[in-house]
C-alpha cells in the first residue's frame, strides 16, 4: 500500500498517537467520574512521591489499583499477541499463522489450568505463567515437527495439526474442570481463570506480563534481519550466514514465553495475533525492521481499543473481551483464507 | 594456499537410503564447473552438502582447508554463495533490499549498509542488469528478473566461490547465455563456479569442467566422470547415464551435441 520509505515516520508517528490516546482516555473512562485534572495530580503524587491534601482515596484505588494496571495489561498482552503473530507468520513464511491458530494459545490454556489443577498456582504467582509457558511450548513445537518436514512448511498441515493440537488442548481442559467438580474451590478457580478478561487485574499480573513482553520485545529486535531473511526459505536464509536452526529454536522459545505471559493474564484472546501484523504488513512492507516496534504499538491499540468499544457501548452486559476479537478476526482470517486459495489455486 | 572449496569422502544418505558415495572433488580457483546428470541422479544434493544445508553421513567439507561443520553460518557465507533451485518471492521487498540481503554475512545485528556495501548492491545489479528494477517489488518481478536478482544478491557476497542450482532453468534463452557468460567472466576474475546444469551443450561451451554424477553398474551413486568436456561428453556417458544419442562435434575449438534423439526411440 504505502510501502514506501517516505510514509514510514508518519505511520510511526499516527501509532504512538493512537497508543497514547487510546491509554489515556482509558484512563478517564469508568463507571466512577473522576475528572482529569483529579488524575493528574493522582498519578504526580504516585510518580514523584509528593503529598497533596487534594486527593481522596477511594479515588486514588480506581486509578491506581485498578485502571492503571488494566491499561498496562492490555497494551502488553495485545502488543505480545501481536508480536508472536508476526514471528510466527515470519517463521513459517504463512499469513495464516498466529499464536490462536496454530494452538499455542491453548496449549498455554492448557498449562495454566494443570497449573491451578494441582494447586501450584497457590504456591506463587508465576506458576500459571511457567506452566502456560510449558504448554504452549509442547503446543507450538509438535505443530511445527508435524508441519515442517526438510524446511519446507506445508500450509494445510500447518492449519489442522493446529486445529486437532487445539481440539485436544481444550478438550484437556474440560477435562480437568469436570473432574474437579467435586473440589468446588479449584473448579471455581479454574472456571474464573478460563474467563479470562481484563477485570480484576491486578499490579500483580502486570508484574508477569511486562518484563517478559519488554525482554522478549528486544530480544526480538536481534533477530530483524534473520526474520526477513527466513522469510525467503531456508536455503535463503542459510546461504546468507542464518543459523536457521538456531534461529527458529530461540524465535520459538521468545514467541512462546511472550503467548505464555500473555494468556496466563488475559487468557486465550483470539485474532490480534493474525490481524495487527497482517494489516501493518500491507502499511509497512515486509521489514521486520519496522514491522516488530509497530506490532508491539499495534497489538496494544487493538486490544486496548476493543476493551474500551465494550466499556462504552456494552458496559452493562459482561461480554468477554475474546468475543470482541473474534467477532472482527474471524471473518478477516476467512477473507485471508479465500484470498489465498484464489491465489494459489488451492490451499 | 589450499584449493577454496574440497570434499573429502563424502557420502549421504536419507531414510537410510545411500544416495551419494564417496565423493572427492577439489575446485580450484578461477574454476567455472558444470555438474550434470540426469533427474534425480544427486546434482542438488551434492551441491546442499558442499554448503552444509545437509548433513553429511560421512567425510567432510574443507573451505580452505577448513572443516565446514567447525564454522559458523556466517563464516561458511563469506566464503559460499548459493543460488538456488526455487525462487518463490512472495514477499514484497524490493528488489535492492533483496539484493543487499547479500551483505548480511558481513554486519552485525543493527548495523546499516556502510558506502562500501552500498557500492557493491549497486555493482552486483549492474552486473545482472537489473538495475532498472532496483525499487521494484520482488513478488511483482517474471520469474527470470527474480532469478537474476537472488544471483545479484550472492554477487553482492562477494565470496570467493559461488554455487548455483539451475540457475537459467526457468531464464529465457538471451538472459540464459548473458548469466553463463557473466559467471564465466567471474571466474575469469578468480570466482570459482559451481553450478548444475541440466543443458549439456550450454555446459560444454561455457565450463571448463564436468562432473558427472550417476549410478554406477555396482549401484553406487557417485561421481563417474570428472574432466573437460572432450572427456566426460562422449557417446558412452550420454547413452549410459542420459538415455541418449548423439553426434559428438568439434565447434570452434568446444564440443557440441547434434542430432540428439533418446535411445528408446
Amino acid at each position: 500500500m504505502f510501502n514506501n520509505s517516505r510514509f514510514i515516520p508518519y505511520i510511526f508517528a499516527v501509532l504512538t498517537v493512537l497508543f497514547f490516546t487510546l491509554a489515556v482516555s482509558a484512563l478517564l473512562k469508568g463507571p466512577t467520574d473522576i475528572s482529569a485534572a483529579q488524575i493528574g495530580e493522582i498519578l504526580m503524587q504516585a510518580l514523584l512521591n509528593h503529598e497533596n491534601a487534594n486527593i481522596v482515596d477511594w479515588q486514588q484505588n480506581i486509578i491506581l489499583d485498578i485502571r492503571l494496571p488494566r491499561i498496562l495489561i492490555a497494551l502488553f498482552s495485545g502488543a505480545s499477541l501481536a508480536l508472536c503473530g508476526l514471528v510466527m507468520q515470519g517463521m513459517f513464511r504463512n499469513p495464516l499463522a498466529s499464536p490462536s491458530v496454530l494452538g499455542v494459545s491453548s496449549g498455554a490454556s492448557l498449562g495454566a489450568v494443570i497449573a491451578i489443577y494441582l494447586g501450584a498456582s497457590l504456591i506463587s504467582a508465576w506458576a500459571i505463567p511457567l506452566f502456560a509457558f510449558i504448554g504452549a511450548g509442547i503446543s507450538l513445537s509438535v505443530v511445527y515437527r508435524i508441519a515442517s518436514s526438510r524446511g519446507q512448511t506445508n500450509i494445510a498441515t500447518l492449519l489442522l495439526s493446529g486445529v486437532a493440537v487445539s481440539a485436544l488442548n481444550v478438550a484437556a481442559v474440560s477435562l480437568l474442570l469436570a473432574i474437579s467438580l467435586s473440589n468446588w474451590d479449584v473448579a471455581r478457580m479454574i472456571i474464573y481463570w478460563t474467563m479470562g478478561g481484563l477485570d480484576g487485574r491486578t499490579w500483580d499480573h502486570v508484574l508477569i506480563i511486562l518484563p517478559i513482553v519488554l525482554t522478549g520485545f528486544v530480544a526480538l529486535l536481534f533477530y530483524s534481519k534473520q526474520l526477513d531473511l527466513l522469510l525467503l526459505g531456508e536455503q535463503h536464509a542459510l546461504s546468507v550466514g542464518v543459523d536457521v536452526r538456531r534461529t527458529r529454536r530461540n524465535l520459538l522459545i521468545i514467541s512462546t514465553a511472550m503467548v505464555g505471559a500473555s494468556v496466563s493474564v488475559v487468557g486465550g484472546i483470539g485474532f490480534i495475533g493474525l490481524v495487527v501484523p497482517h494489516i501493518l504488513r500491507l502499511i509497512l512492507g515486509p521489514s521486520h525492521r519496522y514491522l516488530l516496534p509497530a506490532s508491539l504499538l499495534g497489538g496494544g491499540i487493538a486490544l486496548l481499543s476493543a476493551d474500551l468499544f465494550l466499556h462504552t457501548f456494552f458496559s452493562d452486559q459482561a461480554i468477554p473481551l475474546g468475543v470482541i476479537t473474534a467477532a472482527l478476526g474471524a471473518p478477516f482470517f476467512l477473507f485471508l483464507l479465500v484470498k489465498q486459495r484464489i491465489a494459489s489455486g488451492n490451499l | 594456499m589450499s584449493a577454496p572449496l574440497s570434499c573429502e569422502n563424502l557420502s549421504f544418505s536419507f531414510d537410510k537410503k545411500p544416495m551419494l558415495n564417496h565423493i572427492n572433488l577439489t575446485f580450484k580457483e578461477g574454476e567455472f564447473v558444470a555438474l550434470i546428470g540426469a533427474n534425480g541422479a544427486g546434482k542438488s544434493t551434492l551441491l546442499q552438502l558442499l554448503l552444509g544445508l545437509l548433513n553429511a553421513k560421512s567425510g567432510k567439507v574443507l573451505l580452505h582447508g577448513e572443516n565446514i561443520n567447525k564454522l559458523k553460518r556466517r563464516e561458511i557465507a563469506k566464503q559460499l554463495a548459493f543460488v538456488p533451485q526455487s525462487i518463490e518471492l512472495p514477499y514484497a521487498f524490493s528488489a535492492q533490499q533483496l539484493v543487499a540481503m547479500g551483505r548480511n554475512p558481513y554486519l552485525g545485528a543493527f548495523e546499516l549498509e556502510t558506502e562500501n556495501d552500498k557500492q557493491l548492491i549497486d555493482q552486483a545489479m549492474v552486473q545482472t542488469d537489473i538495475s532498472h528494477l532496483q525499487q521494484r517489488l520482488v513478488n511483482t518481478l517474471s520469474g527470470g528478473e527474480k532469478q537474476r536478482v537472488i544471483i545479484a544478491r550472492a554477487l553482492a557476497q562477494q565470496s570467493p566461490t559461488i554455487l548455483l542450482d539451475e540457475p537459467i532453468a526457468s531464464l529465457d534463452i538471451c538472459h540464459q547465455l548473458e548469466t553463463l557468460q557473466l559467471i564465466k567472466s567471474l571466474t575469469k576474475a578468480g570466482k570459482t563456479a559451481i553450478t548444475a546444469l541440466h543443458d549439456l551443450n550450454l555446459a560444454a561451451r561455457y565450463c571448463d569442467r564436468l562432473l558427472l554424477i550417476g549410478k554406477r553398474e555396482d549401484g553406487i551413486t557417485t561421481i563417474i566422470s570428472d574432466g573437460t568436456p572432450e572427456q566426460v561428453l562422449t557417446s558412452d556417458n550420454l547413452r549410459t547415464y542420459f538415455s541418449i544419442q548423439a553426434t559428438i562435434k568439434q565447434q570452434g575449438g568446444k564440443v557440441a551435441l547434434d542430432n540428439i534423439s533418446p535411445c528408446t526411440a
